[in-house]
């Protein structure tokens, strides 16, 4: 009788369990939706692009070579510059600056501000394409229109603001996600 | 009825098959063994084809040339497809996945041809492929769904991928990362 209490409780435990399981996925695809349809930061929005979330956290985000692959952007405290990440991205800082909505001078006062780090991890995930591709390369990718993004290229969407689709591409294929 | 709804109900009169194959994946080395031991069987959680965020699976792929084709299809045709790749297969005995290669299966589960090419990437809401992976996940009785490489088909062949998840997959089903001896290098369940 015990035996069969216990089987009882355990399957009714199963059921709460399976029924909590649904529950948390319907919440995740809501948080997951209200994501994407979240409107991005347009450019003519300079000023007000304070509150940016970081990106979501990534498969590869604690894998010390990949890691290494996006370290030459950071400066000594650990924060990324903007300077470095516009070099590498071969983009001006006056156009970076207006992708995070700010001006030119108050990226080359504080390149690496602690108020730019949430935008600029976006790009810092999308660098770690760099695992597996030279810089050269990695430019040229930037610039060149992909199937899988609607015939846009990386830096367009980056540009539009769409950066979370792009750290999640570069997480998809370091990882061998199919498409 | 939501769309959730309709796909779970339909999944309840759907055909299912046995999946008795080996299986391969094709993944950039470094980000695979960087970690030390790989994780064969690592699930992101991410959203994908046939999941949505939160989802836990893994693709899987039936020929090496398709896993080559979604591999490519990602890095292009520069130095990243010339990178390191690590590939490796997986023995799958599945007693039951959906296979969205039968035309009544398809069917059963009211899925277009353009459902199944959708740009999933950039969609705005949950997909149908996604809402499908959904209600597989949170039953017991299929473990896998069988689907045609959208890959493959834009290189100009006919392939095909499987989506397990592992939640589904129980004794005596499994799922094994083949090595140099009879002990999987992992397992499901």
């Amino acid at each position: 009788m015990k035996n069969a209490t216990g089987e009882a409780g355990l399957a009714s435990l199963l059921v709460q369990l399976v029924e909590e399981k649904r529950r948390i996925q319907r919440l995740m695809q809501q948080v997951e939706e209200a994501l994407r349809n979240a409107p991005a930061i347009p450019s003519a929005a300079k000023g007000s692009a304070r509150d940016v979330a970081p990106p979501r956290p990534g498969p590869l985000d604690q894998v010390k070579a990949v890691m290494a692959a996006t370290a030459d952007l950071r400066v000594a405290n650990g924060n990324l510059s903007a300077e470095r990440v516009a070099k590498l991205f071969g983009v001006s800082l006056s156009r970076l600056a207006s992708w995070l909505g700010r001006s030119r001078q108050a990226l080359s006062k504080t390149p690496d501000a602690d108020s730019l780090q949430n935008e600029l991890a976006f790009f810092e995930h999308v660098a770690r394409m760099r695992v597996v591709v030279p810089d050269p390369e990695f430019r040229k990718w930037l610039r060149t229109p992909n199937e899988l993004l609607g015939n846009k290229s990386p830096l367009d969407l980056m540009a539009k603001g769409e950066r979370q689709i792009m750290a999640d591409y570069v997480d998809d294929a370091l990882t061998g996600a199919p498409t | 009825m939501t769309a959730e709804e309709s796909i779970r109900a339909a999944l309840a009169g759907v055909p299912v098959q046995p999946l008795q194959a080996n299986l391969v994946r094709c993944v950039a080395l470094l980000p695979l063994t960087a970690g030390g031991t790989p994780d064969y069987l690592f699930t992101s959680g991410r959203a994908n084809r046939y999941n949505p965020a939160g989802v836990e699976c893994i693709y899987f792929f039936e020929h090496e040339r398709t896993a080559r084709a979604e591999y490519a299809r990602r890095f292009g045709v520069g130095p990243g497809a010339l990178q390191p790749i690590g590939t490796y297969f997986a023995e799958v005995d599945l007693a039951g996945i959906l296979n969205l290669e039968a035309l009544p299966t398809r069917n059963a589960l009211k899925l277009k041809t353009s459902d199944l090419t959708v740009r999933w990437e950039l969609a705005r809401k949950t997909t149908r492929t996604q809402l499908l992976g959904l209600a597989v996940s949170q039953q017991q009785d299929i473990a896998a769904i069988r689907f045609p490489s959208d890959a493959a088909r834009a290189a100009g062949f006919v392939g095909f991928n499987n989506v397990i998840f592992p939640d589904c997959v129980r004794r005596p089903d499994s799922v094994r990362i083949l090595g140099p001896t009879r002990k999987p290098l992992q397992k499901w369940p």
